[in-house]
């Protein structure tokens, strides 16, 4: 975790439904790349099995979805120091965060060569945006 | 798609908007007022990107061409090992080790 490289994060995002709509989220990561299986149970309940590595699992408390988020993204900050959290409360340092793309570019995206002229790009804007 | 909700959110434009092919320019016969299409763009929430070159041409006239000119004050451009002189070509290319180059390509927009 203290240098870029590729690997997997098992990350889930749970959103408990109170009776009366309400909704409060918990995040979980399990900081593990060995081979797993992550089971969903009826109970409702996780099972995470791995074949090898630590248990380095990490609950994070919400308990909105934003604050799940941030909390998932504080762990694995690009160069972030993490203090491992005990009795599932967590507690790290950061030092840098990885930039989060705006929303927006997550969008569509209309692009070609060739448009020519500034009328062919106004048609094209048209037809897409009515 | 508007109508469909559909999140179209971004226009591009590629380089043969560009005036003779020149980096933060856009060709004012065929694309006349195109700061103004963009402006309305994103006043109806939408986002534009410009796609530019790596290259910065360096055979305009001395004066005309501001981004070549801000380049050579700036001293961002590939230079000889061991000189000041630079790498002499139709295009001047930004020095990868120079970290002067990440805020030399963000304010020329402001010029165009």
């Amino acid at each position: 975790m203290n240098f870029i490289h590729l690997g997997v994060h098992p990350f889930l995002l749970n959103p408990e439904f109170a009776q009366n709509q309400s909704v409060q989220f918990h995040g979980q990561f399990f900081l593990n790349s060995n081979a797993m299986d992550v089971d969903l149970q009826p109970l409702p309940a996780v099972t995470y099995t791995t074949i090898g590595g630590i248990i380095d699992f990490y609950l994070f408390t919400g308990p909105t979805v934003q604050n799940v988020i941030e909390q998932y993204w504080d762990v694995i900050g690009v160069g972030s120091r993490i203090k491992i959290n005990y009795n599932f409360i967590l507690v790290l340092f950061c030092l840098q965060k990885p930039t989060m793309p705006p929303y927006w570019a997550l969008g569509f995206h209309l692009c070609r060569y060739g448009y020519n002229t500034i009328d062919n790009l106004k048609d094209v804007i048209r037809v897409n945006t009515r | 798609m508007d109508a469909a909700d559909f999140p179209y959110d971004v226009q591009w434009t590629d380089i043969d908007v560009m005036s003779s092919g020149l980096d933060y320019t856009y060709d004012e016969k065929n694309f006349a007022n195109l700061p103004s299409l963009i402006r309305q763009l994103q006043a109806n929430g939408k986002h534009y990107v410009n796609i530019i070159d790596p290259g910065i041409s360096s055979v305009q006239t001395p004066g005309s061409y501001f981004p070549f000119d801000e380049g050579v004050n700036r001293g961002v451009f590939i230079r000889k090992f061991n000189s000041t002189e630079f790498i002499i070509g139709k295009v001047e290319s930004l020095s990868l080790l120079n970290s002067r180059k990440h805020c030399f390509f963000l304010p020329r927009f402001g010029q165009v």
